[in-house]
């Protein structure tokens, strides 16, 4: 058996029992080989020198210190759950706007490029009405009635977003701190 | 700490569960796995980067950083290299800053520590001349040998969960614990012989 595959062996052994005929077989190379004695050597004197090693305490509780700085970092989301929320419903409101043609004074419609997407989205539904008119015809009928309830879905989820983060956060702020 | 006592760094069923429930984003458990592996780590981070200040720096950053990415984490594959393979990369970027002007390689040809581990008088003076004998020849291991002493002697990490954790083929850790067993082996053998 060559070396190689004693050192496999040592390495071995140092994470559980070999069985009966690898161990027979590592003490008979051992007993003909000074380079893997020397190996065997090196790694029981390791072993030692670690059994000696201090094992030191954290100067300070690193847990709570972690903990801490963690719910830090967490307590931001609920801002930025409203800050989409907010963005989602702006969005939902301009493409209803822009859709279904609200009328709205000249300088709102100029500055918010209403005039232009309305244009663009008549001209793409005249293009494709063959096939989508009866789809755009019930989206029209229920304008009326979706673009609330859009604007308002956006706006609850924000607010459920919001109520969640903050309870998660008040349960776990705390835990694993030590006065 | 016993390294026979950690043999089988292998994940246990409670671990498991924790693991897998601060994936989902619990808080609660991910405090726990860092009450549980605080110690382990702080150890290793304080041999490689030298003094206990910056350990603990190091340390805190480290799970701060694996609480961030836990969400690339895999469940099923054993939690501690992971851990140990972030807090790793964290000490290298930590010796590379502090020797900023000196390259990791030329310190690790050279075998310099970086910090210097023995700096409380007091403590020293406790410390029996074996154990300093052990502490320094382990500080003078250039930082590759020591992380894969630490890991496999320290932490009692099998081969290929060092591989994982230093990101290291498995036959570059053989060769790293050959050697870095061999070195320690020329410095400590007449210390120590009696002893085994």
């Amino acid at each position: 058996m060559n070396c190689d595959r004693i050192g496999m062996l040592l390495e071995r052994r140092w994470d559980g029992p070999l069985t009966e005929m690898e161990e027979r077989m590592v003490q008979d190379h051992l007993s003909r080989c000074a380079a893997c004695r020397e190996e065997e050597e090196a790694i029981r004197l390791a072993d030692v020198a670690f059994l000696d090693l201090a094992d030191l305490e954290p100067p300070v509780n690193i847990a709570a210190a972690v903990a801490q700085r963690i719910a830090l970092e967490t307590t931001v989301e609920p801002r930025r759950a409203w800050f989409w929320a907010l963005i989602a419903a702006i969005t939902a409101a301009w493409s209803a706007v822009a859709h279904y043609g609200i009328t709205l004074p000249s300088w709102v419609c100029d500055s918010l490029c209403i005039r232009v997407a309305h244009t663009a989205v008549a001209s793409w539904a005249d293009s494709v009405s063959w096939w989508l008119n009866p789809l755009t015809t019930a989206l029209r009928a229920a304008g009326p009635i979706l673009v609330p309830i859009l604007i308002l879905s956006a706006v609850l989820n924000g607010v459920l977003l919001t109520v969640w983060l903050t309870r998660r956060n008040a349960g776990s702020r705390g835990f694993g701190v030590k006065s | 700490m016993h390294p026979v006592a950690l043999r089988g760094a292998e994940t246990h069923p409670q671990e498991k569960l924790l693991v897998s429930r601060a994936v989902r984003g619990d808080q609660r458990a991910f405090n726990s796995l860092v009450e549980s592996y605080q110690r382990r780590l702080f150890n290793y981070c304080f041999r490689m980067v030298g003094n206990a200040e910056d350990a603990c720096d190091v340390t805190q950053e480290a799970f701060v950083k694996a609480w961030r990415n836990i969400g690339q984490f895999r469940v099923g594959e054993p939690f501690l290299p992971w851990l140990f393979r972030i807090a790793h990369n964290l000490c290298v970027d930590h010796l590379r800053r502090r020797n900023d002007n000196l390259s990791l390689d030329v310190e690790i040809e050279e075998g310099r520590e970086p910090g210097d581990s023995r700096s409380n008088p007091e403590t020293e003076a406790q410390e029996s001349e074996t154990r300093r004998a052990i502490e320094a020849a382990i500080a003078d291991l250039p930082p590759k040998y020591r992380a894969v002493m630490m890991l496999r002697h320290g932490q009692g990490m099998s081969l290929e969960e060092i591989a994982e954790s230093l990101s290291l083929p498995c036959n570059t850790v053989k060769v790293h614990l050959h050697r870095a067993r061999e070195q320690m082996r020329s410095r400590l053998k007449p210390l120590l012989e009696t002893t085994i």
